[in-house]
């Protein structure tokens, strides 16, 4: 897993295509030609990726606007962040 | 393998003594689509081709799944029809019975059919079907079948002609109420499945005969169905829209536009003058005119 500095900020890799759908985000990797879907929260997340966000910020938000506690929460985006990095979804900004 | 002769037998009892036939006007035929001995001679070859699997109990088992994005989202509704179509489409009509007759168990399976001619219409037809009529429903694309010129489609899984009457109202209803859809999305009631017609013939002339429902209930007890997906349901329903997407790209129906905040899935490649600006500039000095395109 790629270590994540809570505060390097993250952004959406410029060569997606997201698609808003049914409740969920559909993103298109031209690099790699591949589907890649995210649903729930994850797709709260990838709209906060619009902007360059850090870990950090991310935590905050989402512990706002769901039921979740920090620890928890930050586990989980760490997790979930490292992913999108290992895909090739995002990059540090 | 039976000899041809042995096919075209009468079989007393199962049909053709009483005039009774299946879905064929080939009533001798058809009537022994479901003759015991013919039955076990078909699923014994489609074992051998791989088209069924057989466990160590004896129980025939379809082949797993592709594990491509299925082309279908569904809402299944607990209290509606039971829609066993792997069990009646593919062990049944297709290997049992050699597409030759309708399976006994569809025989009161008719379908509200909605045809979105775009991926936004299928979305809008989506959300109306989450929303619940009271029967199971599926929606998806078909422009990868070979069967059907329907791009996308609808489905409503009706138990008889009366009830699927009425499910058509209420999704016409919907259906022209819906600012995404309208009255010019075309919907009909269909019995059965497309393969069935294609093979047994049009389907207000199928008949029954009451001697497929104890072959049928003796085949369940072969059939091992197969087990629940192992991925997701929020993974393969990812995958699914994943293929939509890509299929409206595909086939140039650019309303997926809607969806990606007007970003293309892929760039438009550019396009070159045949003639070049120069020459085009001279030639329509020379003669005044039309440019060349």
């Amino acid at each position: 897993m790629p270590h994540l500095d809570a505060s390097s900020p993250l952004i959406r890799k410029p060569d997606l295509v997201a698609a808003a759908m049914d409740g969920e985000t559909v993103m298109m990797s031209i690099e790699r030609g591949e589907y890649f879907g995210l649903g729930g929260v994850g797709s709260r997340v990838w709209e906060l990726l619009d902007q360059p966000t850090t870990l950090a910020q991310l935590t905050q938000v989402i512990c706002t606007e769901y039921e979740v506690d920090a620890a928890t929460c930050r586990g989980d985006l760490q997790k979930f962040l490292a992913d999108l990095l290992d895909n090739g979804l995002v990059a540090p900004a | 393998m039976p000899s041809p002769t042995t096919v075209a037998a009468p079989v007393a009892g199962q049909g053709v003594a009483d005039g009774r036939s299946a879905c064929s006007p080939a009533s001798r035929v058809s009537a022994t689509a479901w003759a015991p001995e013919l039955i076990a001679d078909r699923l014994h070859a489609a074992v051998q081709s791989g088209a069924l699997l057989k466990d160590e109990q004896g129980l025939h088992q379809l082949p797993p799944a592709g594990t491509g994005a299925s082309p279908w989202l569904s809402v299944t509704v607990p209290q509606g029809p039971s829609v066993h179509c792997r069990f009646l489409m593919d062990f049944l009509f297709e290997q049992a019975y050699a597409k030759s007759a309708v399976p006994w168990g569809c025989r009161a399976c008719y379908k509200v059919a909605v045809a979105p001619h775009t991926l936004a219409q299928l979305m809008a037809l989506r959300r109306l079907q989450e929303r619940g009529t009271g029967v199971t429903a599926k929606c998806g694309i078909e422009v990868d079948r070979e069967i059907t010129q329907n791009l996308y489609s609808g489905f409503y899984y009706c138990d008889g002609l009366e009830q699927a009457r009425s499910v058509y109202r209420k999704v016409r209803d919907a259906v022209d109420a819906d600012p995404a859809l309208g009255p010019e999305v075309p919907m009909r009631i269909k019995r059965g499945c497309t393969e069935y017609e294609i093979h047994c013939g049009p389907s207000d002339r199928w008949a029954f005969d009451p001697a497929q429902a104890e072959v049928e209930a003796s085949l369940k007890t072969q059939f091992k169905p197969p087990p629940p997906s192992t991925q997701p349901a929020l993974k393969a329903k990812l995958s699914t829209l994943g293929r939509w997407l890509q299929t409206a790209f595909r086939i140039g129906d650019d309303s997926y536009l809607q969806f990606t905040g007007g970003r293309r899935l892929y760039p438009a490649p550019v396009s070159y003058d045949p003639v070049p600006p120069q020459e085009m500039a001279d030639s329509s000095q020379l003669a005044p005119g039309p440019a060349h395109r």
